[in-house]
């Protein structure tokens, strides 16, 4: 029994690793289904901890998580597209339930569609500058039918996500109420592989840089702007790895 | 008769010797039994010879300091394994930026596979299986480190799937070493597979599985229901385990959707399923304390309890805090206990006497 044990543990050990370093050989091979060079704004410099010596890349997309606005009205993510990516909202907003009911769903996967927008946020007030520039502005339950309508590779990126349904309503302080006109819609959450591993040969590149997050308290970070770009490569799986790494010299920004 | 078998009822039998002893000496001391010293002599050198026996073969406790002692080196062992996990963790993200991919991932291979060997060699060098324990804890733990660094190194998206290798992991850890640590861990990670299964079959995200305490509740059943398995009677030292685990996980679940019933899968009205689940848990409750009573399973009759008080306790805050003065409200909750507690001692009585011959 112990023998078989201890080669039943061994073998479910190889056997696991050998699964996952074939899922990643799956999804690099062949030619790459997305590739996009993206700045610092959207990929942000992290170290896990102080100790650590590894580095990755942050992928980060607008709107932000805590960004929205109850007068910007759900925009494309309404209950429509809610429906459509399997959320029940037949509860009618009067009920008196609807708000509890409506914010214990959970979250749900989801393809979703990041558009590169070079010039968003450009001259924009307050802390735009330092937003990222892909702006989430589709999701689906399919890829097909998203890959035909937001063909330009170089552009658009189509990957797995989490969004979730958000029950949007305005808190009237002088009232100490909640005011009439709730409505709901949909956010995109989570992107499934977000911190993205620099693999060792674009260490010698971002090693010596400090994290995107102290470099945005930086004076001179707004005129400036950001420090390098990577190309992001997405696979077979949809899953990223990161090509090339590149300094971004003072003169060129 | 398995050795872990054996041993706990070695043990049995040596804690059965030493009280023995003890309650012989105040037979002598009461004058109710008078052993001659030929007697007396044969008797103690049985004793010993049992004794000596029993330690030989099992390495069991014989005293009463030893069996506190043992307490001291279990304790010890499980923050030891812990601690190595972490140093473990701590040092591969220390020089994971100073390797190759390659080396990286003949690295991560290793580390568990080099582990288990140890937990091997240490669990024939020693008996009690301390170091084993340890050790076998700390392989537990690279095997986590193993699949999710290189989830990470590749960017490969998290799957729950990994919850199913490292509890099937770690329970053949505990079974082939009769380990109580590596089956802990393991009962942890498939609860939470079978969880984040049942909340993709709903149509979330899987790793939202703890937002929907429903998704617990079979995975709480199926752990009280394996002490029943055949196949569960040669590792009988693990059914309280599985039982404490099982209702554990059956009792928060039903405790949290009791108060919150919006978290619950069920296209049911609010008030009415916090309702449902309040039934449900006093029923739970109540079934437990019976059959934890009726099996002679204490830790089962005590959760059971435990939880029915909680339950009650709720219940009365809901029902009366707001309305009540704070002085009756407590008032009320200590003559509620005084009243469980004679009904308590009444069920005891009854038992007591129900095993009288």
């Amino acid at each position: 029994m112990r023998r078989a044990g201890i080669t039943l543990a061994a073998v479910l050990v190889l056997a696991a690793d050998a699964f996952v370093l074939l899922e990643a050989a799956y999804n690099r091979s062949g030619s790459p289904a997305t590739a996009i060079e993206l700045t610092e704004w959207e990929l942000r410099l992290v170290r896990p901890q102080r100790e650590s010596t590894a580095l990755f890349l942050e992928l980060a997309w607008e709107p932000a998580p805590g960004r929205f606005k109850f007068e910007d009205g759900p925009g494309w993510f309404d209950q429509a597209k809610l429906e459509e990516l399997g959320y029940d909202c037949r509860l009618p907003l009067t009920d008196p339930s609807a708000r509890t009911h409506y914010r214990a769903m959970p979250a749900k996967d989801a393809f979703v569609v990041l558009e590169y927008n070079k010039a968003a946020w450009g001259g924009g007030a307050e802390d735009r500058w330092l937003w990222s520039r892909l702006l989430a502005v589709d999701a689906g339950r399919g890829l097909a039918p998203l890959r035909k309508k937001y063909s330009d590779m170089g552009r658009f990126l189509i990957i797995p996500g989490s969004v979730r349904l958000i029950y949007s309503e305005k808190w009237d302080a002088n009232l100490r109420s909640y005011a009439p006109g709730a409505y709901l819609r949909g956010a995109v959450v989570e992107i499934l592989v977000s911190e993205i591993s620099v693999p060792p040969s674009e260490r010698r590149v971002l090693g010596s840089l400090t994290r995107t997050s102290e470099y945005f308290t930086a004076p001179d970070a707004r005129t400036r702007g950001p420090r390098y770009s990577a190309i992001l490569y997405h696979g077979r799986n949809h899953e990223p790895w990161i090509g090339s790494c590149r300094l971004i010299a003072a003169a060129q920004r | 008769m398995g050795e872990s078998a054996g041993k706990r009822e070695a043990q049995q039998r040596a804690d059965r010797i030493r009280a023995f002893r003890e309650e012989l000496a105040e037979l002598e001391r009461e004058g109710a039994l008078t052993l001659d010293r030929a007697q007396r002599a044969a008797l103690e050198s049985h004793l010993q010879r049992t004794l000596a026996s029993l330690t030989e073969r099992f390495d069991i406790d014989t005293t009463e300091s030893q069996k506190h002692i043992s307490w001291g080196m279990r304790i010890a062992s499980t923050l030891g394994g812990l601690a190595l996990c972490a140093a473990v963790v701590l040092f591969f993200q220390r020089f994971w930026g100073f390797l190759d991919i390659p080396a990286q991932v003949l690295v991560l291979v290793v580390t568990p596979l080099v582990l288990l060997g140890a937990t091997e060699f240490a669990a024939r060098r020693e008996r009690t299986l301390y170091y084993a324990s340890l050790l076998s804890l700390a392989t537990f733990g690279a095997f986590v480190l193993n699949l999710s660094v290189l989830g990470s190194i590749f960017n490969l998206t998290p799957s729950r799937n990994a919850l199913l290798a490292w509890g099937t992991f770690a329970l053949l850890l505990a079974y082939t070493y009769r380990l109580r640590l590596p089956l802990a861990a393991g009962l942890v990670c498939l609860v939470s597979y079978l969880a984040a299964t049942f909340s993709s079959w709903w149509g979330g995200q899987w790793l939202s599985f703890p937002e929907k305490p429903e998704t617990f509740l079979l995975g709480g059943l199926v752990l009280i229901a394996v002490p029943a398995l055949h196949f569960q009677r040669r590792y009988a030292e693990f059914n309280w385990l599985y039982r404490t685990f099982g209702l554990l996980t059956v009792f928060l679940a039903i405790l949290i959707l009791s108060e919150a019933g919006s978290l619950s899968y069920l296209p049911i009205r609010e008030s009415r399923l916090e309702m449902m689940y309040q039934v449900a848990g006093f029923a739970g409750a109540g079934l437990s304390v019976w059959m934890g009573i009726r099996a002679r399973l204490a830790g089962v009759a005590n959760l059971g309890a435990a939880f029915f008080a909680l339950l009650l306790y709720l219940r009365f805050y809901h029902w009366w805090w707001d309305w009540m003065p704070g002085y009756v409200f407590f008032l009320v909750i200590s003559l509620v206990s005084i009243g469980m507690l004679a009904l308590f001692q009444k069920l005891r009585k009854q038992t007591g006497e129900a095993v009288r011959p």
